[in-house]
């Protein structure tokens, strides 16, 4: 009785809902609650950008509420195609501004430097592949990925083979040709993307 | 090939803890860093925690984060609205019992009556041959009675009928006609036909106020029902008693 009085279930259904049923939702009704349930599924991971930025973690949890807050705003306004992605970036942003912030107070000067070190390798995450996950059931998908692959550089090269059809961990790569795992890391995001570029172009003359 | 381009959702908090303990299985693994080649996000969050080496208190924070984001979603007017969902579930529930309450006791009689009621028996006497009867049965009679005695009680009415107007005062014919009419669903002229018997004060004594009980009861007139079940219940050689008192003990 006390369940059924509980009158229900609506958090039930949500918690099964995709992030676009829940984004849809959120922009038609207005209810915060939706944009919680959806922003509560990524919160471990927007710390975790935050933690990257902030040390401190009073900055951190105050920085995770302001994204939240703005994803509030934003989804309500705006249509967001990719949730996590345009999570990251606002994540990013929010504790950029705040170390900008704190550089003109002079107060976190170590974190802005921290940034500065670290932000190359995140410029090079960006634009990451998004096609041909049809096409890879083509009878003649693998000779062209193989093609694609002896065009990549040396570096990318090992890595992408070591890591795909090996299946060796970023560590064990880095043991293996003494990259560092951070090395390894970057040169399998821009291999992986320049893969999808090439892969592409190759489908499209193929046609 | 397929594993390159193969797409997972996002890491969930467990996933990144066990990846940077390095408790995932190979397979597991893997998928984890073949998705992170992919995910700005989860990337970087997992950079985040490798920096900061401490789960423990990322765990707290990020409890107190959620807490934080609940509760400020979860103001006065969500409380409003579900307290007016918990009143009207209550009314609901409420409502419902009523009605169901109001069904059953409305349909009790009904219930009852199709519990007890059983239709008497032809007590007519008939002859294999004619020329043997001294009194011979009429032909609306003889029809009713045909169509009683096979339970086809609503085709015996236009003859028990056709017969009453000719012999209105044949007690076991009205008693018949009265039967044969309830088991039609028509209690009001069944009571008429017994009422009829009861005027007359000499037959059936038994028989009578027992099938006007269950005639009220049909009709839901439970007072009358009662007060003929108890003159049932007053007629020590009535064979009906013994249902009568069981009825009365229901609708008590």
């Amino acid at each position: 009785m006390k369940k059924f009085l509980r009158l229900p279930t609506q958090e039930d259904r949500w918690k099964q809902a995709s992030d676009e049923e829940l984004l849809q939702a959120y922009r038609q009704t207005g209810n915060r609650e939706l944009a919680a349930e959806l922003f509560n599924r990524y919160v471990h991971l927007v710390y975790g950008v935050c933690r990257q930025y902030l040390k401190d973690r009073e900055d951190c949890r105050d920085a995770v509420m302001a994204v939240f807050e703005q994803t509030v705003i934003q989804a309500r306004n705006t249509e967001i195609q990719h949730f996590n992605k345009w999570l990251y970036s606002t994540a990013k942003n929010k504790c950029i501004s705040n170390i900008r912030e704190g550089q003109r107070n002079s107060r976190h000067q170590e974190e802005w430097e921290n940034f500065e070190k670290n932000d190359s390798k995140f410029m090079e995450n960006e634009g990451f592949l998004r096609l041909y996950h049809k096409r890879t059931n083509e009878p003649d998908t693998n000779q062209i990925l193989k093609e694609a692959i002896s065009e990549l550089e040396e570096s990318q090269r090992t890595c992408i083979h070591l890591f795909f059809f090996e299946k060796k961990s970023y560590k064990d790569i880095a043991s293996t040709t003494g990259y560092s795992v951070k090395q390894v890391k970057s040169y399998l995001q821009n291999g992986k993307r320049r893969l999808g570029v090439m892969l592409g172009q190759k489908f499209h003359k193929s046609q | 090939m397929n594993s390159i381009f193969q797409k997972r959702s996002c890491l969930t908090q467990r996933e990144v803890m066990q990846y940077l303990n390095d408790e995932l299985s190979d397979e597991q693994r893997y998928d984890v860093e073949n998705h992170l080649l992919d995910c700005e996000l989860c990337s970087a969050a997992v950079e985040g925690y490798a920096q900061s080496q401490n789960f423990r208190t990322a765990e707290e924070d990020i409890q107190e984060v959620v807490a934080r984001v609940n509760a400020s979603v979860k103001g006065p007017a969500r409380r409003r609205l579900a307290w007016i969902n918990r009143a009207a579930a209550v009314a609901l529930v409420l409502v419902v019992s009523y009605a169901v309450f109001l069904y059953w006791s409305a349909s009790q009689p009904a219930r009852l009556f199709a519990a007890y009621f059983e239709p008497a028996p032809n007590t007519y006497i008939t002859y294999r041959s004619a020329d043997s009867n001294p009194n011979p049965i009429p032909e609306e009679l003889k029809q009713a009675l045909g169509y009683y005695n096979t339970e086809a009680f609503d085709l015996s009415l236009p003859h028990f009928k056709n017969y009453l107007a000719d012999h209105p005062d044949d007690p076991q014919a009205l008693l018949l006609a009265a039967n044969a009419y309830l088991q039609a669903g028509q209690a009001e002229q069944a009571v008429q036909c017994l009422l009829r018997i009861e005027a007359r004060g000499e037959t059936l004594q038994s028989e009578v106020p027992w099938y006007l009980a269950l005639a009220y009861l049909q009709q839901k007139q439970l007072p009358r029902a009662r007060q003929y079940l108890e003159n049932v219940m007053a007629t020590p050689s009535s064979p009906f008693r013994e249902k009568a008192g069981e009825i009365l003990e229901k609708i008590k």
